[in-house]
């Protein structure tokens, strides 16, 4: 029961003062935070019982990755086979033309101590000291930078020093629908070499309803949701981004400006113009499925991870190549560009030797095995859920050390239909001709992503010519460029 | 003889006042380290070219001269910011009243009607956005469909270079909830005599609403005014989520481009002077709002 008595001018409720109260409540919390404060958290915490001072407890380290059934699966394999380490695994955020969250943690010294990685911007970042050099750890255990893909170790390499362990690898890839093929009574078994090819096929294929285009043959802006698309058209008139020494930007030279006009002339010609095929791409938006699976274009520029995940669609009858179209001026020219996902070490950690043995497990065929038995167990339960025929087509995404690639070979890759199997061997071929994405980016690297992002829309919605959409963008990389090795210099 | 009891070192008032900054100290420390250190440590940055990663190096006035002089997409991002706050602001105040007024009638199932028009100002803001995509979709969307079945072709909405800063401002007036409840408890407010007074001196209906209700309302409407200014400047990220800035940075608004210039280009010295000069845009437009709120603006208690 409260009473209030007036001389002492306090509240008590049954025999405790206010202020008694009060003044405990504030010890509480003044002991609490105080605590609070002495409490070790993070990496820190966990490197001070790390390598430097064995323990019988298993060291727990932070890996930013994808959290997905995938990933949860094979860390619990990790954890398994190395009984002395355990993974807290936290999600990466967006990293593909960029990577603020890793970029921030390791700014504060607050980093994960293992990351995945896009190469998108890897050199960038490289150069920013963002991650760990490895040459020291990858002399010490023998790992032999020949056993990798050379593009993506490339990549992955700036002033002569490795950054971080490339995991998977990918290319674009040039699709084509068989089936529209044979009802336009071209080969389905031959696709597009060459942008003459595509102009004489791309009509052929086209449909409509009244004035209205219901399949496309072929649309440039592939797939919806992507800003790079720019890129592949220039390459494969002969553009590069820059110069050999990674100082100037050449966004705005002749290769560029064409790929760019041919692009727009192809939406004009075969597109309905650009507000009736970016109306049509809009709605495939952030989907699931995209026009070519759902049979409405014949012809795409896409990436090779979508040769499994065509074959969920039973009414698609598709075929690929890694050799894309070329312009005329570069009739025979193999050209592509790769790229993929990669492991680093947070340059300020204390737990070195457990990430890099993480490190070396995600590149291994220990890994490919045990993505592949979660993979497969899950790829089975969509086929089921979807009520797909036959087998399932587990087309996992290939890696890029070679021990580890031959695993997949043999594996998954050996197993598949004639047709996909074919059409990885493509795949696996392209690689070897590939530019990596980290070289082709260089040092301003999300500024030129954006570059081909804002050159491509101004262009397309014709709010500035090609030429002059790739001026404005050339002159924003310069700049950034132009700082970025001042910096550097600095 | 006396029983003279030791005098306490403090007054009862005195330890009431140390106990209550005892009590404030955990937020006064809070409020130090997360809100005026980083303010501060901005207010540095901008004289600096800072990329997170490497030590900051004094530049001066560098960024600031770089963004009058050297940046197209400063202005453009201005721009399209103020075109932003000149369409949404008004929108917003003339949905939010004529709401308000709606659901201020006495009719069976009102309070339903209040939530429905509430709910949509309390949905995630990014649930929100993701949604507003689908409606938006030129070839499908639920606007565009409804428009088609009347024979009208609708706009590319968010592929649009004219329609897109529309179609935001579009969804931002969906969330006019909050704003309707605030004008619809200043409705509520409004003394009933002042409607009979009028009416007794022969008043219409419009003459009502423009000489009782809105001045009455004013301090309300004034108050959304302030925050919707405020709230429109920093748009981001319905933009961030819907259009990421496009097509072709259409939709890049201030505080997109202040992010990516943080964030994603990793130039905080930069983006630290772009804060502040919108920090001073904004306090010097709230400060001629105040200014100009006298003209305007009925206090019924300064007339007393």
């Amino acid at each position: 029961m409260a009473r209030f008595t007036s001389d002492e001018k306090s509240v008590t409720h049954d025999g405790v003062s206010r202020r008694s109260f009060l003044k405990s409540t504030a010890a509480v919390t003044g002991l609490a935070l105080a605590a609070s404060a002495c409490v070790p958290a993070g990496p820190e915490a966990a490197g001070d019982s790390g390598m430097a001072a064995p323990s019988q407890e298993p060291v727990d380290i932070q890996i930013w990755w994808r959290i997905n059934p995938t990933t949860e699966g094979v860390i619990q394999v990790f954890q398994e086979q190395h009984p002395d380490i355990t993974v807290s695994l936290g999600d990466l955020g967006e990293a593909v033309y960029g990577t603020p969250k890793y970029v921030t943690a390791v700014a504060a010294g607050k980093g994960p101590d293992v990351s995945y990685q896009n190469r998108h911007t890897f050199r960038q970042f490289a150069s920013r000291n963002l991650y760990r050099p490895i040459e020291d750890l990858l002399e010490r255990d023998n790992l032999d930078k020949g056993n990798f893909m050379a593009g993506p170790i490339a990549d992955l390499t700036w002033q002569g020093t490795l950054y971080g362990l490339p995991h998977t690898a990918g290319t674009r890839y040039f699709f084509w629908n068989r089936t529209h093929f044979e009802e336009a009574g071209l080969d389905p078994d031959v696709g597009p070499e060459t942008w003459d090819d595509i102009m004489e096929m791309a009509p052929q294929l086209n449909k409509t309803e009244g004035d209205r285009i219901v399949r496309y043959g072929f649309l440039p802006h592939f797939p919806p949701g992507l800003s790079d698309q720019l890129l592949i058209y220039a390459m494969e008139n002969g553009g590069v981004s820059q110069s050999e020494d990674g100082r100037t930007n050449m966004l705005n030279t002749e290769p560029w400006v064409e790929a760019l006009e041919w692009c727009v002339n192809v939406i004009d010609e075969f597109g309905g113009g650009n507000a009736a095929a970016s109306s049509f791409m809009e709605g495939f938006a952030g989907q699931p499925v995209d026009p070519f699976a759902q049979g409405q274009v014949s012809m795409c520029s896409y990436g090779n991870w979508m040769i499994g995940r065509y074959a969920k669609f039973p009414d698609l009858d598709y075929d690929g190549t890694g050799l894309m179209p070329v312009s005329a001026s570069q009739e025979g020219a193999q050209v592509n560009w790769s790229c993929g996902w990669t492991f680093v070490i947070d340059p300020n950690t204390e737990l070195v030797e457990e990430g890099w043995e993480f490190l070396k497990w995600v590149i291994s065929e220990k890994y490919v095995r045990a993505a592949g038995t979660v993979g497969l167990a899950l790829e089975k339960e969509e086929w089921a859920r979807q009520q797909l025929p036959g087998e399932p087509i587990f087309a996992p995404t290939p890696p890029v050390y070679q021990p580890a690639m031959q695993f997949m070979l043999d594996e998954y890759y050996s197993v598949l239909p004639e047709r996909q199997k074919i059409m990885m061997e493509r795949y696996l071929e392209s690689e070897t001709f590939s530019v990596g994405c980290g070289q082709i980016a260089g040092l301003a690297a999300a500024e030129l992503w954006i570059g081909f992002k804002n050159a491509w829309e101004s262009a397309l919605t014709k709010k500035l010519t090609p030429r002059e959409a790739l001026e404005a963008s050339h002159a924003d990389v310069q700049k950034a460029l132009d700082a970025a090795w001042e910096n550097l210099e600095a | 003889m006396t029983n003279a009891q030791p005098k306490p070192r403090l007054t009862n008032a005195a330890r009431e006042a140390l106990t209550c900054y005892l009590f404030l100290l955990p937020w006064g420390i809070g409020f130090l380290a997360f809100v005026i250190g980083p303010v501060a440590a901005s207010f540095v940055l901008g004289f600096m070219d800072y990329e997170i990663v490497t030590p900051a190096r004094w530049v001066g006035l560098a960024n600031y001269i770089d963004l009058f002089t050297d940046d197209a997409r400063f202005g453009m991002s201005m721009g399209n910011t103020l075109y932003y706050v000149l369409v949404f602001v008004p929108l917003h105040i003339v949905v939010a009243l004529l709401l308000a007024l709606l659901l201020n009638q006495k009719a069976r199932g009102i309070a339903v009607y209040r939530t429905l028009f509430y709910v949509p100002s309390i949905v995630p803001i990014v649930a929100g956005a993701i949604l507003w995509v689908w409606i938006l979709q030129p070839e499908w969307g639920l606007i565009n469909s409804t428009l088609r079945s009347v024979g009208i072709e609708g706009p590319l909405w968010l592929a649009s270079l004219t329609w897109s800063k529309p179609a935001l401002i579009l969804m931002a007036l969906w969330g006019s909830g909050a704003a309707m409840i605030i004008v619809l408890a200043g409705l509520q407010g409004v003394p009933q005599h002042l409607y009979e007074a009028a009416e007794i001196d022969g008043a219409n209906p419009w003459q009502r609403f423009q000489h009782v209700t809105i001045p009455m309302l004013s301090p309300t409407l004034f108050f959304i005014l302030v925050l919707s200014v405020i709230a429109s400047f920093q748009v981001f990220t319905t933009a961030y989520v819907m259009t990421g800035g496009g097509p072709a940075e259409s939709t890049l608004f201030y505080m997109l481009y202040l992010y990516r210039r943080a964030f994603v280009l990793l130039d905080m010295g930069y983006a630290a002077s772009m804060a502040w000069i919108l920090f001073v845009a904004v306090l010097a437009l709230t400060l001629v709002n105040f200014k100009l709120a006298s003209r305007w603006v009925y206090y019924e208690a300064e007339q007393s």
